[in-house]
């Protein structure tokens, strides 16, 4: 299969240039559409609900003041994707459009973001994020995506002109199962997968032939890396491998613990969202 | 998501058949590979537990019946497989290959088929399930409704009879919901090889959170043409009025999301998938 319609939700922040270059490099093997989205809420929501009523010229300030503010965000991405398409070699296009080259279009929407983004993610094949370090709603939208909309979400960072060494971090559970199924477009124009086994000290190894012989199925094959290494240290040691090894990119499961655990204990998944050292492909 | 590995559950019984025709009818078209598997709880679970003590003879005579139906259950599943994989000219491997004549394998499993479903759904693309019609047992649907909701895999339903295609001419039912997305992006393997593909929007009015234009338009942005039909006032239930769409036009296949309303929702007033499951007429691909 292929990817033909990527999602990036950008705010105007210097953020989005990270997240619209690595989605219209991944876009470019397959002539993809990037639909940059800029989600905000109606200026005239922001008007606050007081006991005193405010005077007609404090609200229509209040409302005037975020119309701009929307509006110079809207600009500023505009300008982004122009810069973006000219050096990458894109074509900014008005509506979705499936053409020979790499497409990306504008798209305002005003609602409830989280939800607009939701609804826009769940038609759509893959989800690009800039990292959530600064930005907690920016996390917990990445968070809902990958979970409740279980939609891939690729963690923009240092966009490699191709996807060409594809690192696969394998522990025989279910999300790093479904990880392999959602970056399969990725896969199969990679030129090297390798999969990184990611056995737990002191625990009874697990065998491969399981998600070898899945691979072989999608006419794909991989080498095999061993890793042993205790919970803490695996967000490092993943990192670590995967930039030694120059991978393009790195797909794990995603939230394969309880949320729970994760907050409390501070997972692989949550770390990876705040600062991926590399693109990393995450799913549930 | 592309569609490789099928995996279907054989139990030994005649449905075994319709399950391996429809694997191999859509294998073809998608050049993928089907894992057929027989699956059988251990014989040793057939002895009676019970505060009466049982003789030795008869725990034997027990024991005994059990594995002899076992075994006569496992040799009905292998001649079926035998007998499809040589209708559908499928190559019989023990390593999965993807290409032209499809390859397919053969295995047994002991155990519940829950607990097989556990271990074997995660790296599977798609897990078929023979037809469920005439039944409303919570036990016999409980398999594809965990595979569907817990392992979040597609499903694929065989009808009661089996099927010279799957997947030419597709009808998609359309509620805007986030099961009928999933359902969409989960089934486009099989869209993109139709011959024809339609939308069937039960009450379009309530899509606004996912408007049918917009499930168009990523369909179109795949290179997938579809047409509509819009179901303004149903005379029937949405389960009933895609059926019957789908019987009326002899469509080979409904793809349409699977439990999108809460479990307890569709208890309380009887639900759409329920509906679909135990009264398919075609093969229907749910996604969850």
């Amino acid at each position: 299969m292929s990817l033909a319609k990527i999602l990036v939700p950008v705010d105007g922040s210097d953020q989005d240039a990270c997240a619209l270059t690595t989605a219209v490099r991944a876009a470019k093997p397959f002539n993809a559409h990037v639909v940059a989205l800029l989600a905000h809420a109606d200026p005239a929501e922001a008007v606050p609900i007081m006991g005193v009523p405010l005077s007609g010229e404090a609200m229509g300030a209040i409302i005037d003041g975020n119309t701009r503010i929307f509006r110079a965000a809207a600009k500023r991405i505009h300008d982004t994707v122009a810069q973006i398409c000219k050096t990458e070699g894109a074509r900014v296009v008005d509506a979705p459009l499936r053409q020979d080259a790499v497409t990306v279009s504008f798209r305002e929407a005003v609602g409830y973001p989280p939800r607009v983004i939701q609804a826009a993610a769940a038609l759509s094949d893959m989800v690009v994020c800039a990292p959530c370090a600064g930005s907690p709603k920016g996390f917990e939208t990445a968070v809902d995506l990958i979970l409740a909309e279980r939609r891939p979400v690729l963690l923009a960072a240092k966009p490699p002109q191709a996807f060409r060494k594809i690192m696969i971090g394998w522990n025989n559970t279910a999300p790093a199962a479904h990880s392999i199924s959602a970056a399969m477009p990725f896969l199969e124009k990679a030129q090297i997968i390798e999969l990184i086994c990611l056995q737990r000290p002191g625990a009874a190894d697990f065998g491969t032939d399981n998600v070898t012989a899945y691979l072989k199925a999608h006419g794909l094959t991989c080498s095999e890396v061993h890793l042993r290494i205790l919970g803490t240290a695996l967000h490092t040691s993943l990192a670590k491998s995967a930039c030694e090894n120059r991978a393009d990119l790195l797909v794990i499961g995603g939230f394969g613990h309880s949320r729970v655990q994760e907050t409390l204990f501070g997972g692989v998944t949550n770390t990876f969202l705040r600062d991926p050292p590399l693109p990393v492909l995450l799913t549930h | 998501m592309s569609i490789a590995k099928i995996l279907v559950p054989l139990n030994g019984s005649r449905k075994d058949r319709v399950s391996l025709e429809t694997a191999f009818a859509l294998a073809k078209r998608l050049h993928a590979f089907v894992d057929a598997v027989f699956v059988h709880p251990d014989v040793r679970e057939a002895m009676p537990v019970s505060d009466m003590p049982i003789s030795p003879e008869i725990m034997q005579s027990i024991y005994d019946a059990a594995d002899a139906a076992e075994k006569t259950a496992a040799k009905a599943a292998r001649e079926s497989f035998s007998m499809a994989a040589a209708q559908a000219d499928a190559r019989i491997v023990s390593v999965p290959e993807r290409g032209d004549p499809i390859t397919t394998t053969y295995r047994e499993e002991t155990g519940h088929l829950r607990d097989v479903m556990d271990r074997e759904a995660a790296l599977s693309d798609l897990v078929v399930f023979p037809s469920i019609a005439g039944t409303d047992s919570e036990n016999v649907r409980q398999p594809l409704v965990d595979v569907l909701t817990r392992h979040g895999r597609p499903v694929l339903l065989c009808a009661e009879r089996g099927c010279k295609t799957v997947g030419s001419a597709v009808l998609v039912g359309w509620d805007g919901g986030r099961a009928a997305a999933q359902a969409l992006t989960a089934s486009l393997p099989i869209l993109e090889k139709a011959d024809a593909v339609q939308f069937a929007c039960v009450r379009p009015d309530n899509t606004s959170e996912r408007p049918l234009h917009d499930a168009k338009e990523y369909l179109s942005l795949h290179g997938v043409k579809a047409c509509e039909t819009l179901i303004k006032t149903p005379k029937l239930t949405i389960a009933e009025e895609l059926l019957e769409t789908a019987a009326a036009s002899e469509y080979d296949l409904l793809v349409c999301g699977g439990y999108g309303h809460s479990r307890m929702m569709e208890t309380v007033f009887g639900g759409t998938t329920d509906y679909l499951l135990s009264h398919a007429s075609i093969p229907i691909f749910l996604a969850h």
